[in-house]
């Protein structure tokens, strides 16, 4: 005998409780730059509502760490279920020159837990996820001074989802 | 595998009513004379007010109808005995006998997926602890103990018993607890394992059975075809075998798993043996098994975690192989741990039917 399932609001209550857990890797904060210019902030609105923003400089020093934060929010006045894959929050990132050709991303080759994640978003809550980058190549060459795009993408309990790209401008010391 | 409707028979057969009381309400066409009574739609109207709730009741019955267009009132029955159980119950509403026509018909079930609640319990079926889901991989005796099996990271703390406790489907649906973590060796460091590291040959732990909870040995749930995306269990596979020695599958040997989120997926070994380690932790699963798919296609998604591996030998009968826990982040390659690097951890498992 079998009854439909729908993910159960007790579940959802503790989610709630634990959310302050799971944000994610941490991960080393970037250098700050005197002339690191302003954070730029690219948001993507996916169909189901769940708002995603990437985070990221518009302007770093060659060599210095990139800081990225992956925003995730419930733009709406409802709960919201999210169901993530990891134990924790998963971002990837994704690095492409202006040709588009993709020079690094973060979970190239990695092997991620398959497991799933409920995270409970009241209305206007959100979580993020940090991640940084060495400005090197998959190859783990320098990329050196130029304009990149960067996009994030959440890791969902099944396909991902992605940030609109956001630029960066990595300029020489 | 798929069972009767119980309870939820009634209303299912109610569904059917309620069409087929949309049933072309043209004049009901003459009886043939001498065969039975001619009767008025308001009479039918009435007997079958009476009717439905009755026949719905026994076992055995499948549907009511009230059909305008035979002008008669129809009841589906599984077998004559359902219908002689009834035949005296109508009679006794004062329903004339000529009145109602039963047709012997197949019992409906209800589609269920790998999400929805199953008892007993068998492979490839969602289960749920704390905030996440996992996939019952497959049920087993360690000894006499009815277990079943899992990822080591499907536990309240990956490494180390916790007592971690489960729910199928989700606590909501159903509180009870159908079993308790019981077995999850602890990571070690050092020996093959590298500086920094905690290593395992399997992500494996093993849950023990609440006693009033049924489970099916050697049994997973099987969906329409692999790497559809389908999630609707349409028969089952049967574990007649258990490869308790492979640690070095051949490059391209077909494997299957049946989880939770992306069904039943199936993609060739490209890599035995190789040490892998976890993204964002410091854990290096070692001796494992990569998965892909040559199509490209999707053969992993969260939730899958837990997965049964295995090996199609004929028909529906299959080899267990291992325990899938984890994959790429873009759900193409997905990575198990083998049988034999389980019950090295584990202790022996009987996973057969």
């Amino acid at each position: 005998m079998r009854v439909s399932a729908s993910f159960p609001p007790a579940i959802a209550c503790t989610a709630v409780l634990l959310a302050g857990c799971g944000n994610g890797r941490p991960a080393a904060r970037a250098e700050a730059s005197p002339d690191t210019a302003a954070t730029g902030v690219m948001t993507a609105q996916p169909h189901d509502s769940l708002q995603l923003e990437l985070i990221a400089p518009s302007r770093v020093r060659t060599g210095e760490t990139v800081a990225f934060v992956l925003r995730a929010r419930n733009p709406t006045a409802r709960p919201m279920d999210v169901y993530l894959r990891g134990r924790e929050p998963t971002m990837d990132v994704v690095v492409e020159g202006e040709n588009g050709a993709v020079l690094w991303r973060r979970l190239e080759n990695e092997v991620v837990l398959a497991i799933a994640l409920l995270r409970a978003l009241g209305p206007g809550e959100s979580f993020e996820i940090r991640a940084t980058w060495d400005q090197r190549t998959r190859a783990g060459q320098w990329v050196g001074p130029g304009r990149y795009r960067v996009r994030g993408v959440l890791l969902m309990e099944g396909a991902q989802r992605e940030t609109d790209p956001t630029t960066l401008e990595i300029v020489a010391r | 595998m798929r069972s009767k409707l119980g309870k939820f028979g009634s209303a299912v057969a109610l569904s059917l009513l309620v069409a087929a009381c949309t049933d072309t309400s043209q004049p009901a066409a003459p009886r043939p004379i001498g065969l039975s009574p001619s009767f008025t739609p308001t009479e039918l109207a009435a007997w079958f007010e009476q009717a439905s709730p009755v026949a719905l009741e026994l076992e055995g019955t499948v549907f009511a109808d009230h059909d305008e267009a035979a002008g008669q009132i129809t009841i589906g029955v599984e077998d004559a005995g359902a219908m002689l159980r009834l035949q005296p119950a109508l009679a006794r509403l004062g329903i004339p006998e000529d009145a109602v026509a039963f047709r012997v018909t197949p019992p409906i079930y209800q589609m269920a997926t790998l999400r929805d609640s199953w008892r007993p319990t068998i492979g490839g079926i969602q289960i749920h602890f704390g905030n996440y889901l996992c996939t019952m991989g497959f049920n087993a005796d360690d000894g006499a103990e009815r277990s079943f099996i899992t990822n080591s990271h499907c536990t309240n703390r990956q490494g180390g018993v916790e007592g971690t406790l489960y729910y199928q489907p989700t606590s909501t649906v159903d509180p009870t607890v159908i079993a308790t973590e019981v077995e999850d060796p602890t990571y070690f460091k050092g020996g093959a394992c590298s500086r920094g590291k905690a290593c395992r040959y399997s992500d494996a732990s093993r849950a023990l059975y609440s006693a009033s909870v049924a489970s099916t040995r050697g049994v997973v749930a099987a969906t329409s075809g692999p790497n559809n995306g389908s999630l609707t269990v349409t028969g089952t596979f049967t574990i007649t075998s258990q490869d308790n020695t492979t640690q070095n599958f051949p490059v391209g040997t077909t494997v299957s798993k049946v989880g939770r989120t992306t069904g039943w997926t199936q993609g060739n070994t490209t890599s035995s043996c190789v040490n892998v380690n976890v993204s964002g932790s410091n854990i290096t699963q070692l001796c494992q098994t990569l998965v892909q798919n040559p199509q490209g296609a999707v053969v992993v998604g969260g939730g899958d975690s837990g997965s049964q591996v295995f090996r199609i030998t004929s028909g529906s009968s299959v080899e267990l192989v291992g325990i899938l826990w984890g994959g790429s982040s873009d759900n193409k390659l997905f990575v198990f741990s083998p049988l034999r690097n389980i019950q090295q951890e584990l202790g022996t498992l009987v996973a057969t039917q």
